[in-house]
């Protein structure tokens, strides 16, 4: 198979995409298993934390 | 020239699908691995999430469904068949979002402030993206597929996302008004009634002012996929409890990235955040909009594969390449001044009741009348 320009930047973004997800997962907070979410919010207590882009800086009363 | 997912440059090429065809089965293989992992590493959620990132990158890069190209087809061209694609899309997200929000408090809408920063930020952006040819997605996924130009330009937005989100404060300081949930503030069956108006005329008058002209999106493929990305949207906000997103995503690995290289961020307005903080020592796994990330890229990428257009040939000047990484930084930092990029700001934002993701939209176009003449003076013309 011709190896093409596109061909080997698509392998280097996924091999960098792979690498930083392993790098990130070895230096991370061990993930607790016992202290996941439940599979979806709806209908669930709210679990703080998430991040939103739209999120501001603080928690803004909303008018 | 044959459509490339979600972009429309001339410098970028197609290949013979059957080179990429043969790749499918493993890439579905792979995901469905990336998947077990992730499940098995960080949970359910999580595991939905990336079923569900991947859902939107296939829809995505399926259709050709560009939010930028979009606006670009309809400005340049008066070809009105993105435009509306992107108004059924948000309309039927949101006949499903806000009530569901509304009756629901564990799940938030796209909810932002009112600020200067807003109005400069998506006015730039949507200038940007046009130069780009991508917004928060489209360069997310073409990067996926190797685009040589949206390679470029990722760098530059996860940094300028990054230290946009840094800056926001000082950006914030020069003025703001609290945000403005339209259900909140007339009711669930107002807003709705009153948002449809909007988004309807809106079409109405894109419509209008149609001219006759060979549409890059045959079929009733892009009205389909507006339908599916609706339903994949209100399935993001059930399962992660808020909308969908990707420029916070971006910017976290940003950070995690300047955090590996010694950078202390607790003291930094936004990222010292204790919310962010927990981000940032956690696994982007954990993330909600990082998985969905994930899993747009390899949707993304299994679709073009299917569609035999996975591996878009690039070719760029050497002022072209500069362009896309000053370009990418300007993306990532003025989508953190205005609260989101067109998915995050435009798509959840109106589809979730919030007036910020009106303001974003104005703003954005008006910069996209700027944007694509400077695109064409670059040379990366469509």
């Amino acid at each position: 198979m011709k190896l093409t320009r596109t061909a080997v930047f698509a392998a280097t973004f996924w091999v960098t995409a792979l690498a930083f997800v392993a790098i990130d997962w070895s230096r991370a907070t061990p993930h607790n298993r016992f202290d996941e979410p439940p599979p979806w919010q709806l209908g669930q207590d709210k679990v703080e934390g998430a991040s939103h882009c739209a999120a501001p800086l603080t928690s803004a009363p909303v008018r | 020239m044959a459509a490339i997912p979600g972009d429309g440059t001339s410098s970028i090429r197609d290949e013979p699908r059957s080179a990429s065809h043969a790749a499918s089965p493993p890439l579905v293989i792979g995901a469905m691995m990336a998947w077990l992992a992730i499940t098995w590493m960080v949970g359910l959620r999580q595991g939905f999430l990336f079923l569900v990132g991947i859902g939107f990158g296939a829809i995505l890069a399926g259709v050709s469904f560009g939010f930028t190209t979009g606006w670009r087809a309809w400005i340049r061209d008066r070809d009105p068949t993105g435009f509306l694609a992107q108004l059924l899309a948000i309309g039927l997200a949101m006949l499903v979002s806000i009530p569901l929000i509304a009756g629901n408090e564990e799940l938030t809408g796209a909810i932002a402030p009112l600020s200067v920063s807003l109005v400069i930020g998506a006015f730039v952006f949507g200038a940007a993206m046009q130069i780009a040819d991508g917004c928060g997605s489209g360069t997310l996924y073409k990067a996926g597929l190797g685009n040589g130009f949206s390679l470029a330009v990722l760098p530059g937005f996860i940094a300028g996302s990054f230290i946009g989100a840094a800056h926001l404060d000082r950006w914030l300081a020069l003025g703001s008004l609290p945000p403005v949930s339209l259900p909140e503030h007339f009711g669930v069956g107002l807003a709705l009634v009153a948002q449809l108006a909007v988004l309807g005329a809106l079409g109405t008058w894109l419509w209008r002012k149609r001219k006759r002209t060979d549409t890059r999106w045959q079929g009733r493929g892009i009205y389909v996929a507006a339908v599916l990305l609706a339903v994949f949207a209100v399935l993001n906000l059930i399962i992660a409890g808020q909308p969908w997103g990707i420029v916070y995503g971006l910017g976290l690995w940003g950070a995690k990235i300047a955090t590996w290289f010694g950078a202390d961020l607790a003291a930094n307005a936004y990222w010292g955040n204790d919310a962010h903080q927990v981000r940032l020592e956690s696994s982007l796994l954990t993330d909600v909009t990082s998985v969905t990330n994930l899993g747009l890229l390899i949707g993304a990428l299994i679709a073009a594969n299917f569609r035999g257009r996975a591996r878009p040939a690039t070719s760029a000047s050497g002022k072209q390449w500069l362009v896309a990484l000053v370009t990418g930084l300007v993306l990532g930092y003025s989508a953190r001044l205005a609260f989101g990029c067109n998915v995050g700001a435009y798509f959840s934002g109106i589809s979730t009741g919030c007036l910020h993701g009106w303001v974003w939209f104005v703003a954005a176009f008006a910069g996209s009348f700027v944007g694509i003449p400077l695109r064409e003076r670059l040379g990366l013309k469509a």
